[in-house]
């Protein structure tokens, strides 16, 4: 897209009162509640991965190998 | 004859080289690692970014903010050496694949060490901007397999590692709730909007849970994430074109395609190396968590010392004024009273005038992000400013706004002389600030993602 030939400015500030605040649909909506939660139990699943991966390295690794 | 023999029997025996002259996924690696050097150096000897002739508005890195002394490249019409030093790599290209014909690995392997060193050079130590998260793949896994001993397997469990790593910036709104996409006109691509949340978290499952699998001796599993990530980077072509899956998807399909094997984790001293490398992959991602995720958002502090790819959809808008020495007249030109805007491929001049104040003339400038993969980087933007800063223009004062995923946009820097302003490279830069410190001062448009 050639945006030198579209109508300027590409970003509207209008002030807080100005432009519609961003429109989640009804997906969004239900999980905007709990984005912090979602958030952890993600850390928490990662940590868990890294744990085992560790383990996994540790008990399985090849101390034979040169 | 025999002390250039003996060095290249030291460096082969160091660097492991007999690894690549037994190993066919080893060789087709270099191939693939070679091919991406290409990619990178056909788009720089297009570009001035590098050469004398930009040096004294080069974006360095906060920590050497004095790479511009070190350019020494002449960019056409100025001169050829620019042009003349991409041919030679371009020699040096052929050479290898030459070399790699003639199953000459240890001579091949010097001239990729070249190729190597440059692209790094220039991208932690003379640019701050070059580089994109690819190269930082493409870097990473080229090191793999240039220095590290075991290198068909660490080459593998580092490239999971960067998956598993890049995971980390997605656990915000940005992908948990998708509003990288919502807040695009263009929404995601090929998919209806209502399976956004779903695809962005199944990206997420895959990238923390999935990557290990290929890694695993379970044939169906290590397929199935196989075909998996080949989907997810032909998919994501579609919004970065061919640089990522180029530097991703031939590592992928070379280590983890038809040729894979499983192999044990080595442990022993000489696997050390490895994985002191795939321990810095995590240590990386460290500067950046220093804050909390929505400053980091904000601020983009420390943001580029770790993965960072794709963390959130940024739009900015940067008011500049600069003010002239008092002997310095300035006229308008027809460019400042000009109606409309000026656009590259990541912003727009929206507003330019010129006037008055106080006895003093005064430039003034509007700039808006055009694009949504633009970094919105307040460093960067102010190191930019801060290089015009001399007698002749003493005093820059600027305001920077910046709006992430659709948000309200923040007014994080609000300075009357940026030319007085230092750029701390980790401690904190209290005149950078993120909400509630920086007031709301707009709401956005939906975004574009366009190139």
């Amino acid at each position: 897209m050639d945006t030198s030939q579209k109508t300027l400015p590409l970003i509207e500030l209008k002030e807080l009162a100005g432009n519609d605040i961003l429109r989640l649909d009804a997906t969004q909506s239900a999980l905007l509640p709990y984005v912090d939660t979602i958030a952890g139990v993600w850390w928490a699943l990662w940590i868990c991965t890294l744990v085992f991966v560790i383990h996994y390295v540790w008990r399985h690794g090849d101390r034979s190998i040169k | 004859m025999n002390f250039l023999r003996n060095i290249e029997q030291v460096y082969r025996r160091i660097l492991s080289i007999r690894e690549i002259e037994e190993n066919t996924t080893l060789q087709w690696l270099f191939g693939g690692l070679l091919f991406y050097f290409f990619v990178t150096f056909q788009q720089w000897m297009g570009s001035s970014a590098i050469t004398v002739e930009r040096a004294t508005n080069a974006v360095c890195w906060p920590y050497f903010q004095e790479c511009g002394r070190l350019y020494f490249l002449h960019y056409l019409p100025s001169g050829y050496s620019h042009t003349t030093f991409y041919m030679g790599m371009f020699g040096i290209m052929l050479s290898i694949v030459y070399l790699m014909w003639r199953g000459h690995w240890a001579r091949a392997h010097m001239l990729l060490l070249l190729l190597f060193l440059w692209k790094a050079f220039v991208g932690y130590v003379l640019s701050y901007t070059i580089l994109g998260m690819y190269d930082t793949y493409h870097l990473v896994l080229t090191a793999s397999l240039l220095f590290l001993p075991h290198k068909e397997y660490f080459t593998k469990i580092i490239f999971v590692t960067l998956y598993f790593v890049s995971a980390t910036i997605k656990f915000y709104p940005s992908w948990i709730l998708g509003t990288y996409f919502s807040s695009l006109q263009s929404g995601l691509p090929l998919f209806p909007d209502a399976l956004t949340p779903l695809l962005t978290n199944s990206v997420i499952f895959e990238q923390v849970v999935g990557c290990w699998f290929l890694l695993s001796k379970h044939k169906i599993a290590q397929r199935l994430s196989l075909v998996y990530f080949t989907i997810f980077h032909l998919y994501s072509g579609t919004l970065v074109l061919y640089n990522y899956p180029a530097a991703s998807l031939l590592p992928l399909l070379i280590l983890f395609g038809p040729m894979y094997r499983y192999q044990r984790p080595p442990l022993s001293w000489k696997s050390a190396a490895g994985w002191i490398v795939v321990v810095a992959l995590f240590l990386l991602q460290i500067p950046s968590l220093k804050h909390d995720v929505d400053t980091v958002r904000m601020t983009t502090a420390n943001n580029r010392y770790g993965m960072w790819m794709f963390d959130s959809n940024h739009q900015c808008v940067m008011a500049v004024r600069y003010f002239y020495a008092p002997e310095i007249t300035l006229t308008k030109s027809s460019s400042e009273t000009l109606a409309g805007s000026t656009c590259t491929t990541r912003e727009c001049v929206v507003k330019k005038d010129v006037y008055e104040e106080n006895g003093q003339w005064v430039r003034e400038e509007r700039v808006e992000s055009a694009i949504s993969w633009q970094r919105c980087d307040p460093y960067q933007h102010w190191r930019a400013l801060k290089n015009l800063c001399s007698t002749d223009i003493p005093r820059i004062a600027m305001t920077f706004d910046h709006s992430i995923n659709g948000e309200p946009f923040y007014r994080i820097i609000d300075e009357s002389d940026a030319c007085s302003l230092e750029y701390k490279a980790f401690g904190k830069n209290t005149w950078i600030k993120a909400p509630p410190e920086a007031p709301p001062v707009g709401l956005p448009l939906k975004n574009i993602y366009r190139y």
